[in-house]
């Protein structure tokens, strides 16, 4: 690699220097502290954005059952719950199939020297193991030369974690998908948690699958024996539990560092790094008929399925069709891209791409961001994503490069143009880190107290509340009484129907937020009372709303409406009620409520069904064209009751 | 440089503890000396060479105890300048106590002292920065007119501001003077350190493996780190020291350096770790 690149990752092995020397009681040592111009208090890395956060706080997509769900799942007999087992399931150095290995950098997302050896059995199946080297000489977590090298020369001392993905059918056979492993560096034992990042252990497969492309549905409730189940993704091919539709990735060889060593170069292994892309092609459906001999090996796609984004990635690298090209050069701009491609090389391509091209289905593809009309309608979210909660870019590393980078900048005035908020007054670009106030989204409520939560703020613990304006005209108006105004759960108390909007700054003892303010609606004729909505409630929306048409089996969605042996016992009862129910509240974010898909989706926001009837955001709250909204919306506000 | 002069007044003379204190007892010293490899470390691109100048002051105070026994305090106070890598360069202060103990005026009678060492640093840079103490035990043995050998041990502690440079290590030290003339005088030097040592050097996993602390060393621009290691030392020193008139000498040395790490880098194949460094010296002396 010698380009800027490389510059950043000397920066990064630098500051893991920086910080390697400091001892307790050495005042010359240099602290702690984010490197370079990073901002600090984000630390969501490799979760999903609805990590299924549950009424204890508790993410279950991080949690330790959702890894044992998974493996029940794929792997019931535990026949690959050892690294030497599972290498033996994949016939590794059987002679059979193809096996190449190659060390390189992973200078962008990971920061480790990786090991990877990738094979294809004559079956079709794959399976790619990386032996991954972090030579920890502080606390620091960023990519050095010092990873390669401990990669190249395989100094165990430094061999962090061992990955393993496989493309394979699950039990029982049937269409391969992707699987994914972490193994014990020292026993070999297949773990259920991975520390990816350097900020903890992490369970997987969530970890890997955030930005592998997959889904992060809830488990199932306890079934017969008494356990959770991996959820199933309706629409998948497979029909497996634990096919969460994740893919593998390519390789982006161009952001790789290689080594100097004899056999180590990037000329010496690029052969073999484009068999693997090879591989990676391989287990991408494809939407339409080809000639290409590359394609030869590939599933037909499902009209459902995934559309291969990262398929014509692969192939552009090397080429376009037939992979006429031996070595891999990133020059693509999507067609979709060719009215603003700068922002896609400067912001997308390095930032956002790697996990957003293995997502998306056929119906509803607008997240892979293959064309600037879907990234321009992920304005509202890259602009809380980024600007604000900081979980993307979502590997701490890519992170870290997005803000000592001018990407920010670049896309702070993309969004900016879109008419949202990127920047202060003072035009300086919003950096994720500062309070972050959050009233509750605009609702319509009741007479009576009603608990207004700043849960939502983000990187904040002070709390100003106050009623900015109400129907009678006085400020503050004086039908409400606003009690605990300085806490994070207020109470709101009207007495007298109509608008009222309230306002909540937050702080973090240092800086205050911008003001925020939501409508509050008040109508004391308000039925269901919002404590009062229950999950029939929901449920009968959902089945005369228009949603049963598609979110029915055989339909193009991941998640089924309507009524189903969802637990397989053979009937439908209140069992099934229960495991919808889960399946529902999966499809809330506690962690950012207006983010949820339950009330995202029939808004009209990148749903193939598009908007459906009570579903008007652009109406005001206790409007009949948004009554539906608002019943889910305060059932969610409720803690989405059973 | 010979050894009555490296002590100072301390074992200036073999003949029994004499009264010293008539003189000002002030010693002056300014030197120039290159040294090439001032990182302490291996490999191309990670040495450096440099020329140091070095100029020093040192006061003794005697205080006679008993017939055979006394007690000195020296106190001293230099800079050294490092011409091209100056986050090297350094003033320092220092203190040294002695008893010394000569039981009686014959010829061969040694010298035996206990001794004990501070001293302060404050580098250019920043990590460096700290104190330095010694305790030790040295013998000074005439055996002939013309022939001086001095040994001693020491314990040898150094307290930086960076964990790197907190370091701790054992010296044995054996020195010849020979007497070539009135005027000159031919030394060689034999010394070996076991403990902690740095170096400096460029991102190497070899070293990374080997060391006990890292820290990105602020004394060089070029991203080094620099890595506290365990290490064996021999060092060799061979110099010629001519008088001038009475009270000033010139001294040339030249000292070698071999520093081998205790622990050897994890992967397979590696070799040791190994640094050589060569310093030559020309310094003048002059004694108030």
């Amino acid at each position: 690699m010698t380009n800027p690149g490389r510059l950043i990752a000397f920066a990064g092995l630098l500051a893991t220097f920086f910080l390697a020397g400091c001892g307790a009681g050495n005042s010359g040592d240099v602290p702690a502290a984010p490197p370079g111009n990073v901002p600090a208090g984000p630390n969501s890395f490799l979760l999903f954005p609805n990590p299924q956060q549950q009424p204890d706080g508790t993410l279950q997509t991080d949690s330790v059952a959702y890894a044992q769900a998974y493996y029940r799942a794929i792997d019931p007999n535990n026949d690959k719950d050892t690294l030497a087992k599972w290498k033996t399931a994949n016939n590794f150095d059987s002679g059979t199939g193809t096996q190449v290995a190659v060390v390189f950098g992973d200078v962008r997302d990971l920061g480790y020297g990786r090991r990877m050896t990738a094979r294809q059995n004559v079956d079709g199946t794959i399976a790619i193991m990386v032996e991954n080297f972090l030579v920890r000489t502080g606390v620091a977590y960023v990519y050095s030369r010092l990873n390669l090298d401990a990669a190249v020369l395989q100094d165990r001392r430094w061999h962090d974690t061992t990955n393993a993905i496989e493309f394979s059918p699950g039990p029982g056979g049937g269409a391969s998908f992707v699987k994914f492993f972490n193994f014990d560096v020292a026993t070999g034992q297949r773990l259920t948690t991975v520390d990816l990042d350097g900020r903890g252990q992490k369970a997987m497969p969530s970890v890997c699958v955030v930005c592998h492309g997959g889904r992060g549905d809830p488990l199932t409730p306890p079934d017969a024996t008494g356990q959770p189940l991996f959820p199933l993704v309706e629409n998948s091919v497979s029909r497996k539990r634990g096919d969460l539709q994740a893919r593998l990735m390519p390789l982006e060889v161009g952001t790789f560092d290689f080594s100097a060593a004899s056999g180590f170069t990037r000329a010496d292994q690029e052969a073999a790094l484009k068999q693997i892309n090879r591989m990676v092609l391989c287990s991408y459906p494809i939407p339409a008929a080809s000639v290409f001999a590359e394609d030869a090996c590939r599933r037909p796609a499902t009209f459902t399925e995934y559309r291969g984004t990262a398929a014509a990635f692969i192939k552009s690298t090397y080429g376009g069709d037939g992979l006429p090209n031996a070595t891999y050069a990133d020059t693509l701009v999507p067609a979709g891209w060719a009215g603003q491609p700068s922002l896609y090389q400067s912001v997308v391509a390095p930032s956002c791409r790697s996990c957003h091209f293995v997502r998306g289905i056929g119906f509803q593809s607008d997240i892979d961001f293959d064309t600037l009309a879907k990234f321009q309608g992920f304005a509202d979210r890259i602009k809380v994503h980024v600007f604000d909660r900081g979980n993307m870019p979502l590997a701490k590393i890519q992170y870290d490069d997005f803000w000592r980078s001018n990407q920010p900048d670049t896309l702070a005035s993309f969004v900016q143009g879109l008419g949202f908020v990127a920047r202060d007054g003072a035009g300086a670009v919003l950096r994720p880190g500062r309070p972050v106030a959050d009233p509750g989204p605009d609702r319509t409520i009741p007479q009576g107290p009603t608990n207004l939560s700043a849960s939502g703020s983000l990187f904040s613990n002070t709390f100003t509340w106050s009623v900015v304006s109400g129907p009678d005209g006085a400020v503050p108006p004086v039908s409400v009484l606003l009690a605990n105004g300085t806490s994070a759960q207020a109470t709101f108390n009207a007495s007298a129907n109509g608008i009222y909007v309230v306002q909540l700054v937050t702080g973090d003892g240092t800086t205050q937020s911008a003001p925020v303010q939501a409508r509050l609606v008040v109508n004391n004729l308000l039925a269901p009372a919002p404590t009062a909505i229950r999950f029939s409630d929901i449920k009968t929306i959902l089945q005369t709303a228009g949603c049963t048409a598609c979110h029915t089996p055989g339909g193009p969605p991941p998640v089924l409406f309507a009524n189903v042996d969802r637990n397989g016992d053979g009937v439908i009862d209140a069992a099934d009620d229960l495991w919808f129910y889960a399946d529902v509240r999966g499809r809330i974010n506690f962690t950012d409520l207006v983010a949820s898909p339950l009330l995202r989706k029939p808004s009209g926001n990148h749903h193939a069904g598009g908007l459906r009837p009570g579903f008007d955001t652009s109406a005001l709250p206790g409007q009949a064209a948004r009554a539906n909204y608002d019943l889910f919306l305060n059932w969610i506000l409720n803690g989405a009751p059973q | 440089m010979p050894v009555a002069l490296s002590l100072g007044l301390a074992f200036a003379s073999p003949m029994l503890l004499a009264d010293e204190a008539a003189a000002l007892d002030i010693r002056v010293e300014a030197s120039v000396s290159y040294d090439n490899n001032i990182a302490r470390s291996r490999g191309a691109g990670n040495v450096l060479s440099d020329v140091i100048y070095n100029i020093n002051a040192g006061k003794n105070f005697v205080f006679p105890l008993t017939e055979n026994l006394r007690a000195t305090v020296l106190g001293t106070a230099g800079y050294e300048g490092f011409s091209r890598y100056s986050g090297l360069s350094r003033f320092f202060l220092g203190v040294e106590g002695e008893l010394q103990y000569r039981a009686s005026g014959e010829f061969a009678a040694p010298t035996l002292g206990l001794f004990g060492r501070a001293a302060v640093d404050f580098y250019d840079s920043d990590l460096r920065d700290g104190y330095r103490y010694t305790v030790g035990g040295r013998v000074l043995q005439p055996l002939t007119d013309k022939v001086d050998l001095f040994g001693a041990l020491a314990y040898n502690v150094r307290d930086g501001k960076s964990k790197v440079f907190d370091n701790k290590e054992y010296a044995a030290r054996l020195n010849l003077d020979y007497s070539l003339s009135a005027k000159g005088t031919l030394y060689f030097g034999a010394e070996y350190r076991r403990g902690q040592t740095v170096s400096s050097a460029r991102p190497e996993l070899a070293f990374v493996d080997v060391a006990e602390a890292i820290v990105l060393d602020d004394a060089f621009n070029d991203g080094r780190g620099a890595y506290r290691l365990k290490a064996k030392t021999w060092i060799a020193t061979l110099g010629y020291s001519l008088g001038l008139q009475e009270d000033q000498s010139l001294d040339f040395s030249v000292r070698w350096v071999q520093s081998t790490a205790l622990a050897r880098p994890t992967f397979p194949g590696a070799g040791i770790v190994r640094y050589y460094d060569t310093q030559a010296t020309i310094a003048y002396l002059i004694r108030f």
